[in-house]
C-alpha cells in the first residue's frame, strides 16, 4: 500500500526536523523543502497528497508560493496547511485568500496538526 | 507527558513534553548546542546578523519542542544580536546552553 506523502516547507532546521520524524512515526512519507521556491518545485516533481507550508520563508514566501501552486494545474488540487508564527487577527483570512485550505498556528501542536492533517486528507481522498 | 520546572532551581513544574518528543531530543540538543557555538563565533567576529539569524531560529524552535523558556532566550539573543550588545550576546548564549545541558538533557530517555 502507498502511503500517504506530505511535503513539508519549512526554512527552520529544527523544527523541519521534527515534523519530518513525528509524521514518519505516524505512517507518513515525507518529502523536505527549505524554502518556498524549492517547495513549489517540489509539489510540482513530487506530487504529495498535503502540503505543510510555513509562512515565513527565505527566496519566496508562503503566501507567494500558496499563490503560485494553487495558479498551477499540478498542483492546483494539493491540499496546503498554512503554518505561521503571525497569530495576528486575519492572518487565517488572508492565507485562505492565498489559497491555503487551511492554517495552524506555531509553536506545533501534534495532535492538532494531525487533526487537521486527517481531515483534509480524508475530504481528498475520502475512501482512503 | 513529562513535566519539568521552567528552569533550573524551580521546585513547580512548569512544562509537559509529549511522549512522542522524547525520542527527538537527543539531536535537538545536538542542534542547540551547535547554533550556540556558531553564534558564539560570530560574535567573536561582531558578526551580528548571524548572530540575530541563529537567535530567531532558536526562538522558532522552543516551543514546537515544548520548551518555551528556548523560545524566550532565543528570541532575547536575538534582540542583544540586533541591538549590537556582544555581552548581553554571551551571557543569553550561557543561558541557552545551561538550560539545553541541564532540563532538557535529564528528559534525554536512557
Amino acid at each position: 500500500m502507498t502511503k500517504t506523502r506530505i511535503l513539508v516547507v519549512e526554512d527552520n532546521e529544527m523544527n523541519r526536523d521534527l515534523i519530518s520524524r513525528l509524521l514518519a512515526r505516524k505512517g507518513f512519507e515525507v518529502v523536505l523543502a527549505v524554502d518556498g521556491e524549492q517547495g513549489v518545485a517540489m509539489a510540482a516533481s513530487e506530487l504529495p497528497d498535503l502540503i505543510l507550508l510555513d509562512m515565513s520563508l527565505p527566496v519566496m514566501n508562503g503566501w507567494d508560493a500558496a499563490r503560485k501552486l494553487k495558479a498551477q494545474p499540478a498542483t492546483r488540487a494539493i491540499p496546503i496547511i498554512a503554518l505561521t508564527a503571525h497569530a495576528m487577527e486575519g492572518d487565517r483570512e488572508k492565507t485562505i485568500e492565498a489559497g491555503c485550505d487551511d492554517y495552524d498556528i506555531k509553536p506545533i501542536e501534534m495532535p492538532r496538526l494531525l487533526g487537521k492533517i486527517n481531515a483534509l486528507l480524508e475530504k481528498r481522498m475520502p475512501f482512503s | 507527558m513529562h513535566a519539568v520546572p521552567d528552569s533550573p532551581g524551580e521546585s513547580a513544574p512548569a512544562i509537559t513534553i509529549d511522549e512522542d518528543i522524547l525520542p527527538l531530543l537527543p539531536k535537538y540538543i545536538v542542534f542547540m548546542r551547535q547554533y550556540c557555538e556558531e553564534a558564539r563565533a560570530a560574535c567573536r567576529e561582531r558578526n551580528h546578523d548571524v548572530v540575530a539569524r541563529l537567535g530567531h531560529q532558536i526562538k522558532g524552535s522552543g516551543g514546537s519542542y515544548g520548551f518555551p523558556p528556548i523560545s524566550r532566550m532565543g528570541g532575547e539573543l536575538e534582540a542583544a544580536a540586533k541591538a549590537g550588545d556582544s555581552a548581553r550576546v554571551e551571557s543569553r548564549i550561557e543561558a541557552i546552553l545551561a538550560y539545553v545541558n541541564t532540563t532538557v538533557a535529564s528528559l534525554v530517555p536512557e
